[in-house]
């Protein structure tokens, strides 16, 4: 279809690659030495006629647990593609993602084929024995002789990688090559020496160490080639491109290569940042290159320096938007800015998301998985969501110098980041709880990405605004430095909020009682990630009551019946009756307004299903829940303001959906005749 | 052009009462979605200083049933309003081409109703050809040639439609499809005849969007179904005046 007219600018000059893939240690500090644990040296040949990649790879192992260790488990991602009965078919068959699979290519695996054990550089080394378990995407090797703590072990794997047709991040389509999780990779070890070797399943994504990798691809001549790290050799011989990539501290290497792609470089604080775009999508270059930059900008304000030389980010070409948005280290896979019909447009049609918004999420894995490196299978909010939020802080911080941070504009009507964050919890955000592994998530419901993305940004947003930003703010920040190129766990993060903020915080100005509402940080985080419910709160009813009076006959002093005078019948108090509906209770706001033009706030504590507020000799206009908005994990808001019966609202929605559906239909009519 | 405008001026009362009719219908649609949504809303109320984008997302995920309500009436608006208009036009047109006494109009309306009928039957026809084959070629073309290629044709065939109708109203062919179709070829074979028409047929196309926008952009604004109406009536007044330009370039008789 058409599109709006844009010119496609020029690529800017090729430029020469990062010397180190890591940025100077005085930009991005010190890396502790224990987060070293797998080296490697790999050969990668690519068929790409018949999309295989035959590889050998040289793997050091460092055993950084407390007891000798004779069988190292390794996760063997790309067999989750291997058959309809394997654990991520099985849970993505009832998703409806393999939908677009292409049935002559449907299936992935990784074969290996060899291993050997060395125990120097040059010997011959010793075959070891391996078996897959009966969840294809692990297997177990038998070391033979036990690797002791703190020793190392060097295995040389010999494997075959098959890529499916693309339909769910790794794969080919057409020439174009994705190479995700194509290689056997060890589990994580944890402290107590018990090993993560949790299966590959359809919500979950990887878990792995850190360590150093040079990387050697022999590609076709004529195909270009992305990877995780930096380019330190490369040449053309015959037909075949061999290139020589080296990344450090990091837990992945993922590459693509294919012809007819268009090198977009940049540059931001010494940090290259490599697109590869096919030829139709080079207009977006620049929308993505300042994305990438927004998020930059942003992420090591708050959660400290980026510590790689690269980004590369990869446009998947037309066919193979299924690798799109997706994250490796240093590397990841975006999508299309959509096109818009010119009526769209004409009707004052503006986005900041389209595109921009996935670049924006995907760098920040590099963040939320790339650097804190949580696990995705055990705990996917710990990434998806923790990085989720950094995306709304990115758009809150690149458009700081607007009143109204728009993400979509509609003949000057804005939709900004944080109305889609409530907005997106309504799609099933209260059937399944944040904090479980994503094998936990039903597929068939679907509401893992209200949960585990749109949720725990809520309850963050939620927290920052009733903690203070700063004190939000800074408490995550101090997270991320304690476990950078670590692997934190849900409790960890808990732990950090809790010390930065404080166990609780005062949420309520002092009453004239010089009570105070307060909130349990540690109970609030506890409730909210492992409730599968919801936060609504809603105004019943605001009226007028008999007040409390004193009339009637009061026993005197003496022993007499006094006559305090006649019964007042006419009612005096204004009442409002606050109820919660869902599940989860914070402390809320309540905001009243009086006749006389004044205003009055209270806090509730929530903590009861109802409460009643009244105010003697006053007369309420109206009544509101969370007027400032502070409450984002309330996804409900239509029923938190309430008129007395006898005010004429300043502006009503019926009367703005009727002014909509008056103007629509309108046009419609000046558009059949005359 | 002028000489039609001074012909329009004599007949204020049709400008006033089709824009009135449209006013009405749209203000009908309103009517039905604030009683819709003040039901489903049960006097709870969007809090004071609501974005707009968000409160109605918000009330369309809670209640579906408002939207459906909202675009079967619009919908049904839309269709009274086509199927009025094909009604009145030939009355139109025969006040436009003579000035004869009202019981001789309607006679003529009467009469050519059927054909009127028939020829704006062929002509969605044709113009859905049109359209697809404009946006086909269009596709091909940079997008800055591509959309005006296809204003142009939408215009050339809403020109069209008028000049087989008036055609009707003159005696042409009244059921046969060669009517609507020679209508269309002669309002491409003559741009200076037509050209005027066509040009404020264009311009009557961006009427709907600005309605529409300016509905959107005053949402909850003090303005909000005045300035909407205010350019609709702009509308009904183009679109008139296209008409009169039509009766007055095309001669009876002339269709072969
Ligand atoms: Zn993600």
């Amino acid at each position: 279809m058409l599109g709006a007219c844009r010119p496609t600018p020029e690529p800017p000059p090729p430029a020469e690659p990062p010397a180190s893939p890591l940025r100077d240690v005085s930009v991005r500090g010190s890396i502790p030495d224990e987060a070293r644990v797998t080296d490697w040296v790999i050969s990668a040949t690519l068929d790409a006629e018949a999309h295989r990649v035959d590889a050998t790879a040289r793997l050091r192992w460092t055993n950084r647990g407390p007891e000798p260790v004779a069988v190292l488990p390794m996760h063997l991602y790309l067999n989750g593609f291997r058959a309809a009965d394997t654990a991520w078919m099985r849970e993505g068959l009832h998703a409806g993602r393999t939908s677009g699979i292409d049935v002559d290519h449907a299936w992935g695996w990784v074969d290996v084929t060899d291993i050997v054990r060395h125990a120097a550089p040059d010997d011959e080394g010793t075959e070891v024995s391996w078996a897959e378990r009966d969840e294809p995407s692990l297997m177990d090797i038998e070391l033979g002789e036990a690797v002791a703590p703190g020793q190392t072990v060097d295995l040389e794997l010999t494997f075959s990688t098959q890529l499916p047709a693309v339909f769910a991040r790794t794969g080919f389509a057409g020439p174009f090559h994705l190479v995700g999780q194509w290689l056997p990779k060890p589990c994580v070890q944890y402290d107590d020496g018990t090993f993560a070797d949790d299966p590959f399943t359809f919500h979950s994504e990887f878990f792995s160490d850190f360590g150093h990798w040079k990387v050697t691809l022999d590609v076709p001549a004529k195909f270009v080639v992305g990877a995780t790290g930096t380019r330190i050799d490369g040449s053309i011989t015959g037909d075949r491109r061999v290139e020589t990539y080296e990344a450090d501290m990091v837990h992945h290497f993922a590459w693509a290569a294919g012809p007819d792609l268009v090198v977009w470089d940049g540059e931001h604080e010494g940090i290259r940042i490599r697109q590869l775009l096919p030829p139709d999508a080079v207009a977006d270059a620049p929308l993505h290159h300042d994305a990438v930059v927004a998020a930059l900008d942003s992420m090591q304000a708050r959660f400290g320096p980026y510590p790689w030389s690269t980004i590369t980010v990869i446009h998947p070409p037309p066919g193979a938007s299924a690798a799109g948005g997706m994250e490796y280290p240093t590397l990841f896979t975006t999508n299309r800015r959509r096109q818009l019909p010119p009526l769209l447009e004409a009707l004052g049609f503006r986005d900041r998301f389209s595109g921009a918004f996935v670049t924006i999420h995907e760098f920040g894995h590099q963040y939320f998985q790339g650097m804190l490196a949580s696990n995705e299978f055990a705990q996917p909010w710990l990434d998806e969501g923790m990085n989720s939020l950094s995306n709304a802080l990115v758009y809150l911080d690149r458009y700081a110098d607007e009143t109204d941070p728009w993400v979509v504009q509609l003949a000057g009507q804005s939709f900004s980041i944080l109305d889609g964050v409530r907005v997106q919890q309504r799609f099933a955000g209260d059937l399944e709880a944040v904090d479980q592994s994503a094998a936990g998530f039903d597929p068939t419901v679907g509401g893992y990405g209200a949960t585990v993305y749109r949720k725990t940004t809520a309850i963050m947003l939620t927290l920052r605004a009733l903690a203070g930003a700063e004190a939000f703010d800074a408490a995550l920040k101090a997270y991320a430095h304690k476990w950078r190129f670590r692997h934190p766990t849900g409790d960890d993060l808990v732990d950090a909020l809790v010390e930065g903020i404080g166990e609780t915080i005062e949420v309520s100005e002092p009453a004239p009682d010089g009570s105070v509402v307060r909130l349990s940080v540690r109970d609030y985080l506890r409730t909210t990630l492992s409730q599968a419910d919801e936060l609504d709160y809603a105004v019943r009813e605001i009226g007028r009551q008999t007040g409390a009076s004193t009339a009637g006959h009061h026993r005197a002093q003496d022993g007499s019946l006094r006559d305090d005078g006649p019964p007042s019948l006419d009612p005096t108090e204004a009442f409002a009756v606050i109820v919660r509906h869902g599940g989860l209770s914070v402390p809320v706001e309540i905001e009243a307004t009086f006749d006389d033009g004044t205003s009055e706030r209270v806090t509730w504590d929530g903590v009861d299903r109802h409460v009643t507020l009244t105010w003697p000799d006053r007369t309420l206009r109206r009544v509101t829940i969370d007027p400032d908005g502070r409450l984002f994990l309330e996804m409900r808001r239509t029923n938190n303001t309430r008129w007395a019966a006898d005010v004429e609202p300043d502006e009503t929605v019926e009367e703005v959906a009727a002014d909509l559906a008056q103007a629509v239909a309108l046009g419609l009519l000046a558009g059949v005749g005359p | 052009m002028i000489a039609a405008l001074r012909r329009l001026a004599a007949i204020p009362g049709w400008l006033v009462g089709i824009w009135l009719a449209q006013v009405a219908l749209a203000a009908g649609v309103g009517a039905i979605v604030r009683t819709t949504v003040a039901a489903a809303m049960d006097g709870d109320h969007i809090e004071p200083g609501a974005r707009w984008l968000y409160a109605l997302a918000d009330l369309g995920l809670d209640h579906p049933a408002i939207a459906a309500a909202a675009a079967a009436s619009i919908g049904v608006a839309a269709v009274a309003g086509l199927l009025a208009w094909t009604l009145v036009v030939g009355l139109l047109l025969a006040r436009l081409r003579a000035d004869t006494s009202t019981a001789a109009v309607l006679h003529t309306w009467w009469k050519t109703l059927p054909g009127i009928g028939a020829q704006s039957a062929w002509h969605v026809l044709m113009r859905g050809v049109m359209l697809l084959a404009a946006l086909s070629t269009a596709s091909a073309l940079p997008p800055a040639a591509g959309w005006p290629l296809v204003w142009l044709v939408w215009s050339v065939a809403i020109v069209g439609l008028d000049v087989a109708r008036t055609r009707v109203v003159d005696g042409a062919r009244p059921l046969h499809p060669r009517t609507a179709a020679v209508a269309i070829i002669d309002v491409v074979r003559h741009p200076a005849r037509f050209g005027p028409a066509v040009a404020l047929a264009a311009a009557g196309t961006i009427v709907p969007l600005l309605v529409v926008w300016l509905g959107l952009s005053q949402l909850g604004g003090a303005m909000a179904p005045l300035a909407a109406r205010a350019v609709a009536l702009v509308g009904v007044g183009l679109g008139l005046w296209r008409l009169a330009v039509v009766v007055a370039r095309t001669e009876p008789g002339d269709d072969d």
